[in-house]
């Protein structure tokens, strides 16, 4: 079972049910990239519903063609998805995204892991 | 602060599609500048939108820049726009390399293009590139990229040209002088359906808006279930049907059975790819009663069937 991936992008972890995605440094996410992302992300899930968490801390942009793929396209399989956020830059990035590409499935922005981890367990 | 204010300053005049650059620093001015070119993206999406909806034809677009390079990728000629856009003198542009007209990052992804140009006699590609202005914002723009070839000149010349989808005010203003036109031809047949004088074209209010949106939203949300009829599903959000049916028109731009339906499909895509769940299994998570019915929607939509994409994506042929 594969439980560790890595792009260009971002670094993929499962644990304990939780699939961890680290965003890499600097990262310009348009929508070949979101793309690939999903698709990446979808191989770690083996067809399971997962509730995933993603540190966003070092993305730099995401376009808007990007954030609708990632908000629509981007939600299969997910139960919900946690958002690893340092106020300011990755703080604003996550509340523009959650307002306006609307993703269907339950998100939250945390600054802290635990509170986090706690929010992705209601949904385990 | 002063490239922010530039910004600012063009979209206050209507011009959407400047950016500011990002640097990877965690401050609140670099807050600012990601929620700034967010916000442009975002309006300038709701214009070229808006103009979609309301004629339902192919919008339209202008020439934005062109520019017209020699064999070593200078610049012989470019157009009047282009100099207005990159606020540089027509003087700046010419007979310079077309790079310096680019952030680092592009410079380096034209130089390849610019490689495997030269070695093709007649060339058609598009590549995004990301301009510079001479006041330091950003234009992230597709390229269309054209080699041509003269009979009497034996070096090729090339064609870079710049395609914006059109938020100039003037043409946004014939969309909408176009719409009240058409809307007032439109208008007889629903007074002689209705037998009363002068029903004015519906207006949708601010709180209309919010509850076929937030229809839109339930839709997405609840893909696996059945819809209920139209009329109830009005009822439960606030409005009538008819406000529903013809406002969901005019804000998405189809109807609400249509969206529905391309909301299902595309969600079963993506499982079909990325999953080995049964295909029956999808089509019940999508909402689909049955298989045949399911496999025949999606065939008709993508042009081929469930069962191929599958196949294909477990070959890794796509």
């Amino acid at each position: 079972m594969l439980t560790y991936f890595r792009n260009d992008y971002a670094e993929y972890s499962l644990d304990e049910g939780i699939l961890y995605i680290t965003y890499l440094k600097d990262v310009s996410i348009d929508l070949n990239a979101a793309i690939q992302i999903v698709k990446d992300r979808l191989s770690l899930h083996e067809s399971q519903f997962l509730p995933v968490l993603c540190d966003i801390r070092d993305v730099k942009e995401v376009n808007k063609s990007a954030r609708a793929y990632l908000a629509i396209e981007g939600s299969t399989l997910i139960k919900a998805v946690a958002f690893i956020v340092e106020p300011p830059v990755s703080e604003m990035l996550s509340e523009f995204y959650i307002q306006t590409s609307n993703p269907p499935v339950p998100t939250k922005a945390f600054i802290d892991m635990e509170e986090a981890l706690a929010f992705l367990n209601s949904f385990k | 602060m002063r490239q922010i204010n530039q910004m600012l300053l063009e979209m206050a005049s209507g011009n959407f599609f400047y950016r500011l650059e990002r640097s990877s620093q965690n401050n609140n001015v670099e807050a600012l500048i990601i929620m700034l070119n967010m916000l442009a993206e975002e309006i300038q999406e709701i214009l070229i939108h808006q103009g979609y909806a309301n004629t339902n034809e192919t919008f339209s677009q202008i020439v934005q820049m062109t520019f017209l390079l020699d064999e070593h990728g200078h610049v012989i000629m470019t157009n009047k726009e282009a100099c207005n856009i990159l606020s540089m003198l027509c003087t700046d542009i010419i007979n310079k390399p077309f790079e310096t007209l680019l952030i680092k990052k592009s410079q380096t992804k034209w130089k390849q293009c610019w490689e495997s140009l030269v070695l093709k006699n007649l060339h058609d590609t598009s590549l995004e590139l990301i301009f510079k202005t001479k006041s330091s914002l950003i234009i992230p723009k597709v390229c269309h990229i054209t080699t041509c070839k003269n009979k009497k000149e034996e070096q090729g010349q090339v064609i870079v040209t710049i395609i914006h989808q059109s938020t100039n005010q003037a043409e946004i203003e014939k969309k909408l002088k176009n719409r009240i036109t058409k809307s007032t031809r439109k208008e007889p047949s629903l007074e002689t359906k209705k037998n009363t004088s002068k029903t004015p074209k519906i207006r949708l209010s601010h709180d209309d808006i919010r509850k076929i949106r937030k229809g839109h939203d339930i839709i997405v949300n609840n893909l696996d279930k059945e819809l209920p009829s139209l009329r109830d599903f009005a009822l439960q959000l606030g409005t009538n049907e008819f406000k529903l049916k013809y406002g969901f028109k005019e804000l998405y731009g189809t109807t609400v059975y249509r969206f529905l339906l391309l909301e299902r499909l595309k969600k079963s895509k993506m499982m079909i790819q990325y999953t080995d769940l049964q295909l029956k299994s999808i089509a019940h998570m999508v909402g689909f009663k049955s298989f045949p019915h399911f496999s025949r929607a999606f065939k008709k939509h993508f042009e081929y069937t469930p069962s191929e994409l599958r196949k294909k994506a477990l070959n890794e042929e796509i």
